[in-house]
């Protein structure tokens, strides 16, 4: 065109600067994902949750302090009832013991509970708005899109995993009373938590994201979720029956597969090798199936019409 | 060329979508038409590079077609006829996060997030929660998310739907306005004719897997020599059959005004109406060329009920 258009005179600039992604798309969406969970929750969930985390938060914190620092506090009559409780516990356990014995269980409850609730909406609703369209007519590809899910579903869980073991380690480095020692038992820790964050994020998210993928409403995909629990933990159970009782079947149901691998990782070692064998292929089988399902739900080509 | 396709096609499973598609599009105003199942959607998704062609060739600025390539999407815009909105979202946030996905710095992003906004009329409602929005507010929205990162090529699905007669006017004034930026393109898909030949200068008519008619308005349009619309003072009825005992095809004769349009044989000249007509004491007011309208363009091209209109 010849005439400069009359856009310019109203604020319109052309973007001469370069078009290259700084943020990855994925980031984007993982943050976008998770700030629009918090913003559509309720002011009585957030306040629960929220209490629910700080005392949890508290527990670590409080709990590091009493062990560590046992032998100092025993001399305060205030506080020498509470080191007294632990009396029962062996204090020089090592740290990856004491990670363990705050994460295992409230992780996997807190697991169920964030994906019924938080995890079922994160794709369900894209589809209800239709706003796949917009996602894929932009620089994004199925690969971002998913695993922005992901990183999502990886915040979340990291509040119940990456958070309160940080916390842990953080007090440890400060108030334990011999440095290298500390050093010597948690440099290791880490690497091990990361590893048990990634398990029930990968092995949570691909199941929730499959299911929030194949709905367009997050209450359906929460009862679908809710049902698929039931199934993989009742169909061992009446296989176990049929066969005569046999734990090693009633232990391969999903959620204690899962249990029982993140398990293995924080002992460092296999309560029955044969049965970690069978529960890590039960639970890879799942996760494989759907993150299957989940590819082939999100399809670019069929939602930009 | 903005974008060049050369023997495109593209089938799904057994169904051929595109079949040797060739086209290549000016920077300019371009309107897309054809009815449903003609291929325009599958062109779309072609041109933003979601999917692989069967045979044939394109190219897109410099990038090649069907290579999946994401960078494509940087430079083109996406103006859906549906809905689409991420619930929870404000407008600024939502612009912004469109043009961040599409390449531009958060600072960037966020400050033609907040231009563009004024641009389509929503600078006073740019932090409401987007489910507070009206249809008309949604289709402006729509188009802010399609340009705020400059696109060189920005694809326009139904853009008027849902919006009110001024509503209408103000979002076709804006979308001439982006056509008229230099270097860049817009592709306006719409059922109606009147948008496509107010916005736009150059129209591709797709039908049945194909394009059918690809060209410059100002020349599809064009009259016919030998064609001519014809105003009257007198008798418009006689003046017709007066005409029309000349062996001239006589058409369109309007009944409340005098009306009506003539086809010259050969070996006639357009000054020989002044003497028959003027023989019969009928003043000839007005005559001018008669040229064809976007919907005449179209329905000589589509198959309408059943019919294929490129062999009328």
């Amino acid at each position: 065109m010849e005439a400069k258009s009359e856009i310019y005179s109203q604020g319109y600039r052309k973007w001469e600067g370069e078009r290259k992604q700084q943020t990855p798309p994925w980031f984007l969406i993982g943050e976008a994902g998770l700030a629009n969970l918090f913003e559509s929750s309720g002011k009585k969930t957030k306040f629960f949750f929220f209490s629910l985390f700080l005392f949890y938060y508290l527990g670590c914190f409080g709990i590091t302090v009493l062990r560590l620092q046992a032998d100092n506090l025993r001399s305060v009559p205030a506080i020498a009832p509470f080191v007294e409780a632990f009396a029962g516990l062996n204090l020089d356990y090592p740290e990856i013991w004491w990670h363990a014995y705050m994460l295992a269980n409230p992780t996997a409850a807190f697991a169920f509970i964030a994906m019924i609730i938080y995890g079922a909406q994160l794709i369900s609703k894209d589809k209800a708005a239709n706003a796949l369209q917009i996602y894929f007519s932009k620089a994004v590809t199925r690969f971002d899109y998913i695993l922005g899910k992901f990183f999502a579903i990886g915040l979340i869980m990291a509040l119940a995993t990456l958070v309160p073991s940080a916390i842990m380690l953080v007090t440890g480095l400060v108030v334990t009373p011999d440095f290298m020692k500390y050093i010597s038992q948690a440099w290791y820790v880490p690497f091990i938590i990361t590893a048990f964050w990634l398990l029930y994020t990968v092995t949570y998210g691909s199941v929730i994201l499959a299911f929030s993928a194949s709905q367009t409403s997050s209450t359906r995909t929460s009862v679908l979720f809710f049902g698929f629990l039931m199934v993989v933990e009742l169909v061992p159970l009446l296989i176990s029956k049929l066969m005569g009782a046999s734990d090693f079947i009633t232990a391969l149901s999903w959620s204690d597969s899962i249990k029982g691998i993140a398990d293995a990782l924080l002992a460092q070692e296999a309560a029955d090798g044969g049965l970690l064998f069978w529960q890590s292929v039960m639970v890879t089988a799942y996760t494989v199936a759907a993150m299957v399902f989940l590819s082939r739900r999100i399809e670019p080509v069929a939602v930009v019409s | 060329m903005l974008l060049e396709i050369k023997d495109f096609s593209v089938s799904y499973g057994k169904n051929r979508v595109l079949n040797n598609i060739n086209l290549s599009l000016p920077n300019a105003a371009v309107g897309l038409l054809g009815p449903n199942g003609a291929g325009k959607s599958t062109l779309i998704k072609a041109v933003l590079g979601l999917i692989t062609p069967d045979s044939g060739s394109g190219r897109f600025l410099d990038f090649q077609l069907g290579s999946n390539d994401r960078r494509i999407r940087q430079y083109v815009g996406y103006m859906p006829e549906s809905e689409c909105l991420i619930p929870g979202f404000t407008a600024v946030r939502y612009v912004s996060y469109a043009a961040q996905l599409n390449g531009l710095p958060k600072r960037e992003a966020f400050k033609r997030a907040h231009q563009v906004l004024y641009l389509v009329g929503l600078g006073e409602a740019r932090y409401r929660d987007l489910s507070t929005y009206s249809t008309g507010m949604r289709q402006r929205l729509k188009l802010a998310q399609a340009i705020v990162h400059d696109p060189y090529l920005v694809f326009l699905d139904e853009p008027t739907n849902g919006l009110d007669p001024e509503g209408r006017e103000e979002m076709l004034d804006l979308i001439r306005q982006i056509a008229e930026i230099e270097d860049r393109c817009i592709v306006l898909s719409s059922h109606l004719m009147r948008d496509v030949e107010r916005c736009t200068d150059y129209i591709v008519i797709m039908d049945q897997a194909q394009i059918k008619c690809s060209g410059y308005l100002k020349d599809l349009c064009a009259g016919q020599a030998d064609r001519f619309s014809l105003r009257v003072a007198g008798d418009v009825q006689k003046a017709a059959a007066i005409l029309q005992e000349q062996g001239l095809k006589v058409g369109h004769v309007h009944k409340r005004e005098p009306v009506f349009e003539v086809t010259l044989r050969e070996g006639y000249r357009a000054r020989d109406l002044f003497k028959h007509l003027g023989a019969a004491e009928i003043q000839i007011r007005q005559m001018k060329p008669r040229t064809f309208t976007v919907e005449e363009i179209y329905r000589k091209h589509v198959a309408i009920g059943g019919q294929d209109g490129s062999q009328e």
